[in-house]
Formats: structure tokens, C-alpha cells, sequence
């Protein structure tokens, strides 16, 4: 059963190679190696594992529930008991990267209790595997958790709350050293009480011979996964007995504003999208998220008595809002037929889709905007958070229709998902970020002017900006909307083919070329991937390393690192590194070469 | 003869893989018209491109002599489609449905209130007026699929396995209400797999065979003395039908 599923993953993996993997999968690697490398201190490692059980655990939300498209759903038919069924899921689980690099991460605890000595190096070894066992198999409980909670709009709140706490705290990381060391709190011997810990725990423990704690925190990590697996087979087997499919028959209420549109066209459109802002609960999680990220981002500040922050609360939840629908088109799935069947309802979509978004997030962003600078005291703060807030809604109205248009992301159909926003989703991490990035972009003229205003205390400049934010903004939603409704009047069915398969529709034009691609193409694109993907490491090290070499500068990063060994063996890594980059390009490049001679003319 | 759909050329190509070659297809105004093939023949593949939802590598559609792929917008005013196994607004009720869409075509409120209750009267869905689509089952959910490409009186349906999964009493409402709309004038193409009902409501019947129009014609003309089953069996998979059983189920 474990072998098969094993197998199974892995020809999946073989078939879903792109570039936000590789680019995963390399990143992964780089954390994982640095963890490796700097992990020598017991209070590094305690943070480090805690950072990666963090990892696990919120990830899946984002990256498509992380079973590698093993779903549970396709083995309801075998006569399994859900207990072999999740032992083999299990299996399956640790073969694929995420395992293989949080194993390597974990092999710190290994090289750590091996430097004790040998009896607390024997103690590291199932410590560590125990710990990636344990991290992997807590992810895979969350992600059915949510599956429990996600089949309401309460629950999508309320699953959205914690995420949103844990994601705001890591991007906000200099505040929280800041109040930790405010209040003189020692992270890292609390941090020891997190079963993220507890190997390590062991290994000191078998150094110092403290034998009765070292026996009491193996044994915690071991009965953590029992019961972890106890109750991953018991959601498996909720998820498979259909338990979960049953749906709320009421659809929840339609609010205020979507009973009084007009009927008319656009009306509708609005009305649509209002309701499924309030009823698929994958949208209402998006919405509750960007609320709870935008106020635990502005208001955690606080606790050090840092006001800065509360003038752009608004501004920030607008953000997040607007990266939550950048799969607006996408989550409608194939439904887009109907707008393709009436030639001309395509911008009436689209703009009926900015519009609804506006309703949904402008009241709300533009109370915080105003409460958070007035309740700030920074009178200085109010262009700025204005131009922010304006420029921020009118980029994400543009945004949310231009990039689901341009980038479409294949989803289950809503009447196939399992109501669990993590098993159903796609990986949108890169999206996310596409998002961020670009409503930045949008905002910079208007943010400049503002901070040239500041720069030279000229207020009437300072307005100058807000007024220009209204302006661009407003540019912003109208440009980018009517470019993707042109995209979507010339491009509809190629849209509509990419979510029904998930295949882009560039085809060869003449029947001619459409031969069957060589066989092993999908390996040779994965080998290359991975090449390009991670020869550039080895190259920009070595060159780091030659720079300080020449300068005479000590190592200060994971990148220098071959300056930690023994001077005379600086130049040998330098040039170990620089062949193994070498050793990537020419691989991938022969891989290309081969690939390209394989295609048929 | 006005020809109400009209197929020439249409190629299609997956991945490098043929998988319509060229169909022509000729659908008079006023008739009933079946499509039959085997599964992966390229039934669904050939209807999306006469539907304006797959763009073709090559060839044309003309409705009603409208070019589909130069004018969409006069040649869908004209056709009502129900695709097979694509998504509605899920999270909506039928009602709500059908009104987005009538609004959207840009029909009159006080119609389109007007037809969908009667859409949801005679295709049984009333009872499930609080359930959102995506609550349906899949009988439920062709006939909303349906009703939708019923709602603003096309000229021409196209359907997509229209009868799967339909209760009887519903199949029997629904061919109703497809007969009368070509007694009235209007023009049917459905791709079913249940040869007695294609036989017993269409005029005109094209069998596909691996992307290619194996037969195409009226009804009488291409069954000729046998019945449509025979001819789509030997057109089909000559000498393919198993005799045998699978021999650890039949021991």
C-alpha cells in the first residue's frame, strides 16, 4: 500500500514541474542548508525548529493542502480501514521535497547531538527522525481541521484568525524581538516547551545524563504522533464517510446592499458577486484574513507603544483583500462559459467583479484608514495614509480582474470541493506575492510626491499626492479592467480551456507538428528545472567567498561560508563550488541540448 | 434548405494529439438532430467549438449562416447551449441563476422573473428553491443547465447529453418541451449515448467515430434497414464487442 502510494506520488510529481516549485524547492534547500550549517546552538535550534513546524503547519493553506495531489477522495473505493489508508497517506507524505528538506533542516539535531558525543549522537538520530515525522504528520492534522471547520462562514473566520496572527507576527518579526526584549521574556526556554523542542530536549539531556528527562521527551515526541495519527485517521475518515459534503441547505443572507440593485445587467453582476462574497466560504477566508492580517499587523505595534503603524491599517487590510481575490475569475472555475456565451457580458463582468469588490472592502479599509490616523495622534500620517488607501483600492479593483484574467489558476469546481479551503485550493503563493508587488508598484508615484511633500515639509505637495493617488487610482481600476475584459472578449475560450484542464492552450498551429512529445520530456524538464534552479547558489557563494577572500573581510553570512574552515582550505571549496556550479549548467544545458534535438521537426 | 448549424473543417489537437480531423456537419433548420460516438470519439471536443467555447485549429461554424468565430455576438444571440460538466454560479439558488443570466442577456426584470418560475415549475426544480447549485444533484443539475440555455428563447439548443442522469419523469418533460420548440420551428442538436431515445426523437442523426463524421444524414437514411445500435456498432467497434466475460469474474 506505502509503496504504491509512494510511487504513485512520485509520478505526479514527475508530471507538475514549474517554475514556482523549482523555485520552491531551491529556496527550501538554501533554509534548509542554513539551518544545517548555523544550527550549532541549542537556542538557535529551538527557533529554527519552531520556525519550520511553523512551516508545516501553515503552509498548506497556501500551497494547495500539500498532498501532492494525492487526494484521499481517489481511495475511498479500496477496502481500506481509514487507519491504513492514513498510514499509507503518511508514507506517501515523506515522499516528496517538502520531507526531504525538512529533513535535511532536522539533520542539525543530528550533527548537534553527534558534536555532545556519541551516546547523545545515538539519542539525535530518532530524536530527529521523530521530529520530522512529528512536523509532518501535525501538518497533514491541520489541514483536515480545517476541512471540520471551513464549512462555515464563522469557521472561515475563525480558521482565518490564527493564520493571519502567525503570518502578521512573521512579517512583522522586528517589533516582536522588540517586545521580547522589552519585556525581558527568553523565547527560546519557552520555546523548549513546544513538542518542536522536544528532541532537542532529549539530546542535552543524554549529554548531561540526565536520563529520566531524555527517556520523558522521547517518549512525548512518540506518543505526540500516535495521537496525532489517531486523530488524522479519524478526519480521513469523516472526510471519506462524506460527513463533511453535507451542506448547509440556506444559503446565508444576502445583506443590504445586494437586494437593492437595479436590474439591470451590471446590477446583477454585483448582486452575484456579492453573494459569493458572503456565501463560498473560500472568499469569506480570504476577506476575514486580510481583516485579521491588517489588524494584528497595525495593532501589535502597540504593544511596544508604537502608533506608526495604526494610520495604514486600512490600507494594508485593502491589500491583503486585494491579494485574496487574485483568483477571482479562477474560483468561479468554468462557470465563465456563460459569460462567453453572451459577446459583450464580458465587460459587464468584469466590472461588475470591481464593483462588488469595491462594495465588499471600501467601507470597511476606509473606517480603518480614518479611525487608525485619528486615534494615531500622527497628524503628519494623514496624506499618507490617504494616498495609500486610495491608491491601494483603486490598484486592487484593477488588479483582482486583471491578474485572475491574466493568470488563471485551475480549481475544483465548486460543487467537486471538499469544503476545506486547503485541500481545495490552489497553490497561489506566487499570485500572492504578484499581487503585493504590484499594487506597490501602482502606489509608488503617488507615494513618492508624498514623500517628496514630507522630505520638504510642503503640505500643499503632501495633498498634491493624495490627490494624485485619488487620480491614479481611479486610472488604475478603470486601465485595468478594460484591459482584462479585451483579454477576456479575445482570449475567453483559451481562459476557459486553461481552468476546465489546467493546460495552457498554445497549440502548434498546423496539424502537422502535432505529433506526440518524446518520451521523458517531463524528466528532462524537471532535471533542467532543477539545474537552472540551483547552480546560481553554488556560483554566487563561490564569488562572495572570493570577494572576502580578496578584501580580507571575515564571513558574516551563510554565503561566505567555505571562510569558516581552515585557511588552507579556502581556495579548494572556492573551487569545489565553482565546479559544482559548473557541473548544474552543463548538465542542464546538455539536458536542453537533448531536448530540443528529441523534438520533432 | 436554411442550414441552422453548419460544421466545416473543424480540426482540434490536444497536446499533439488529433483528436477531431476537419468535421462537417449540416444542420437543417427545423429538425432534431442526434450526435452519436463512442466515449473519446470527440463529441463534447466538436460541440465546444460549434459553441464558441474551444476555439478550433482550423475550420468554420456558421449559425444560421452567421459566423460563429468572426461574430459572436449575432451568432449567440442565437444558440442556447448546455455543455457537458461545466460549473454555473454554484453558490447561488436556481432562481438567483436564472435571473443573473436573464439580467445579464439584457432582458426586461418583469420577464425574466416571469420565465424562470415557469422554467423552475415545469422542470421540477421548485423544491430545491433554497439549495444553492452546488448543492444539486446531477439530474438537478442538467436541468438547470437547461433552463439556462432555454431562458432567452434561442433559435437554435445545442446539447450536451442532455438525458444523462435525468429521472424519467423529468426525460419526459424535457423531450416535451424539445419537441415542441422544433415544432415550432426551432433547431436541435443533443450527443446522447441511449440510441433508442436518439432514435425515437431525432430526424437527423451524424455518428462520430475517432474525430471523424463516420455517418451523417437522416435518420431512415443512416440506419437503414437495421436499427441506429447496429450501425453505431458496426461503424464504431467492428468485432470489438467482447463475447467473452472478464475470466475472474466469470468462473
Amino acid at each position: 500500500m506505502a509503496v504504491v502510494l509512494i510511487r504513485m506520488r512520485l509520478a505526479l510529481l514527475g508530471h507538475a514541474t514549474n517554475a514556482l516549485l523549482i523555485t520552491g524547492v531551491a529556496t527550501g534547500f538554501l533554509l534548509a542548508l542554513a539551518t544545517l550549517v548555523y544550527g550549532t546552538s541549542p537556542g538557535l535550534l529551538t527557533v529554527a525548529f519552531a520556525a519550520w513546524a511553523a512551516g508545516w503547519l501553515v503552509g498548506p493553506l497556501f500551497t494547495g493542502g500539500g498532498d501532492g495531489g494525492l487526494r484521499p477522495e481517489y481511495f475511498t473505493r479500496l477496502p481500506l480501514t481509514a487507519r491504513t489508508l492514513a498510514t499509507g497517506l503518511l508514507a506517501a507524505a515523506f515522499a516528496g521535497p517538502g520531507a526531504v528538506i525538512t529533513a535535511v533542516a532536522f539533520a542539525s539535531l543530528a550533527v548537534f547531538g553527534a558534536r555532545l558525543g556519541v551516546l547523545a549522537g545515538l539519542v539525535a538520530l530518532p530524536a530527529a527522525v521523530a521530529q520530522v515525522v512529528l512536523v509532518v504528520v501535525a501538518s497533514r492534522v491541520v489541514v483536515g481541521l480545517l476541512g471540520e471547520v471551513m464549512r462555515t462562514r464563522l469557521g472561515a473566520a475563525l480558521v482565518a484568525l490564527p493564520w493571519a496572527a502567525a503570518i502578521a507576527t512573521a512579517s512583522n518579526i522586528g517589533i516582536v524581538m522588540i517586545a521580547l526584549a522589552r519585556y525581558d521574556l527568553d523565547v527560546t526556554s519557552w520555546l523548549l516547551f513546544l513538542p518542536s523542542s522536544w528532541g532537542l530536549v532529549a539530546v542535552q539531556a543524554a549529554a548531561e545524563g540526565d536520563w529520566p528527562l531524555c527517556v520523558t521527551a522521547l517518549t512525548g515526541l512518540v506518543v505526540a504522533i500516535i495521537a496525532l495519527l489517531a486523530a488524522w485517521a479519524r478526519l480521513l475518515d469523516r472526510r471519506l464517510s462524506g460527513v463533511l459534503a453535507r451542506r448547509t441547505r440556506h444559503p446565508a443572507g444576502d445583506g443590504l446592499v445586494a437586494r437593492h440593485l437595479p436590474a439591470t445587467p451590471l446590477g446583477s453582476v454585483v448582486a452575484k458577486e456579492l453573494r459569493d462574497w458572503s456565501r463560498d466560504t473560500m472568499r469569506s477566508y480570504n476577506w476575514y484574513f486580510a481583516i485579521a492580517f491588517g489588524l494584528f499587523m497595525c495593532l501589535m505595534p502597540l504593544a511596544v507603544d508604537l502608533t506608526w503603524y495604526l494610520p495604514w491599517t486600512g490600507a494594508v487590510v485593502t491589500w491583503m483583500a486585494a491579494a485574496g481575490g487574485a483568483t477571482l475569475f479562477s474560483s468561479d472555475g468554468t462557470a465563465l462559459w456563460l459569460t462567453l456565451m453572451h459577446p459583450g457580458a464580458e465587460r459587464t463582468d468584469v466590472r461588475g467583479r470591481q464593483l462588488a469588490w469595491l462594495l465588499k472592502v471600501a467601507p470597511l479599509t476606509i473606517v480603518c484608514t480614518v479611525a487608525g490616523t485619528g486615534l494615531s495622534g500622527l497628524a503628519w500620517a494623514w496624506p499618507g495614509a490617504l494616498a495609500l488607501q486610495a491608491v491601494a483600492l483603486g490598484a486592487g479593483a484593477g488588479l483582482v480582474v486583471l491578474l485572475s484574467v491574466m493568470a488563471p489558476v485551475r480549481m475544483p469546481d465548486a460543487h467537486r470541493r471538499t469544503g476545506n479551503a486547503a485541500a481545495d485550493g490552489a497553490n497561489i503563493v506566487g499570485l500572492v506575492w504578484a499581487m503585493i508587488g504590484l499594487i506597490a508598484a501602482c502606489a509608488l508615484p503617488s507615494a513618492a510626491v508624498v514623500v517628496a511633500g514630507y522630505a520638504l515639509d510642503v503640505i500643499a505637495l503632501q495633498w498634491a499626492g493624495v490627490a494624485l493617488a485619488v487620480a491614479t487610482g481611479v486610472l488604475y481600476a478603470w486601465l485595468f479592467g478594460r484591459i482584462a475584459h479585451r483579454r477576456l472578449r479575445t482570449a475567453g475560450p483559451e481562459l476557459l480551456f486553461r481552468l476546465r484542464t489546467g493546460r495552457s492552450a498554445a497549440r502548434p498551429r498546423s496539424t502537422a507538428a502535432a505529433v506526440a512529445p518524446p518520451p521523458g520530456q517531463a524528466r528532462r524538464r524537471l532535471v533542467i528545472g532543477l539545474c537552472l534552479g540551483l547552480g546560481w547558489t553554488p556560483l554566487l557563494s563561490a564569488a562572495l567567498t572570493l570577494v572576502k577572500l580578496v578584501t580580507r573581510a571575515p564571513s558574516t553570512t551563510f554565503w561566505t561560508f567555505p571562510l569558516s574552515f581552515p585557511p588552507a582550505l579556502h581556495l579548494p571549496a572556492v573551487l569545489v563550488l565553482l565546479a559544482c556550479a559548473l557541473a548544474l549548467y552543463t548538465i542542464a544545458i546538455r539536458t536542453l541540448i537533448t531536448l530540443i534535438r528529441a523534438r520533432p521537426r | 434548405m436554411e442550414l441552422a448549424l453548419e460544421l466545416s473543417g473543424l480540426s482540434m489537437a490536444f497536446a499533439g494529439r488529433t483528436v477531431v480531423h476537419g468535421i462537417g456537419l449540416r444542420v437543417p433548420s427545423g429538425t432534431f438532430f442526434g450526435l452519436v460516438g463512442p466515449n473519446g470519439a470527440g463529441k463534447t471536443t466538436s460541440l465546444s467549438m460549434a459553441t464558441g467555447l474551444l476555439r478550433p485549429d482550423a475550420g468554420t461554424v456558421h449559425v444560421f449562416g452567421v459566423d460563429l468565430w468572426r461574430d459572436p455576438a449575432r451568432a449567440k444571440a442565437l444558440l442556447g447551449v448546455l455543455p457537458d460538466d461545466l460549473a454555473l454560479p454554484e453558490r447561488l439558488t436556481g432562481r438567483e441563476v436564472l435571473t443573473y443570466l436573464g439580467l445579464l442577456y439584457g432582458l426586461d426584470e418583469r420577464v425574466v422573473t416571469g420565465r424562470a418560475q415557469e422554467l423552475l415549475d415545469l422542470l421540477g426544480l421548485l423544491e430545491a428553491e433554497r439549495t444553492p447549485v452546488a448543492g444539486y444533484s446531477a439530474g438537478m443539475r442538467k436541468k438547470i443547465g437547461l433552463a439556462t440555455a432555454l431562458l432567452h428563447g434561442p433559435r437554435l439548443l445545442v446539447l450536451d447529453e442532455p438525458f444523462e442522469a435525468v429521472d424519467p419523469v423529468s426525460a419526459a418533460t424535457i423531450r416535451t418541451i424539445l419537441r415542441r420548440f422544433v415544432d415550432s420551428g426551432g433547431s436541435v442538436v443533443v450527443s446522447s449515448h441511449q440510441m433508442a431515445l436518439v432514435e425515437r426523437l431525432c430526424d437527423h442523426v451524424a455518428v462520430i467515430v475517432d474525430g471523424r463524421v463516420a455517418a451523417a444524414g437522416p435518420l431512415e437514411q443512416v440506419r437503414g434497414a437495421g436499427s441506429l445500435e447496429d450501425v453505431f456498432v458496426r461503424l464504431a467497434g467492428a468485432g470489438t464487442v467482447a463475447t467473452g466475460g472478464l475470466s475472474w469474474l466469470s468462473s
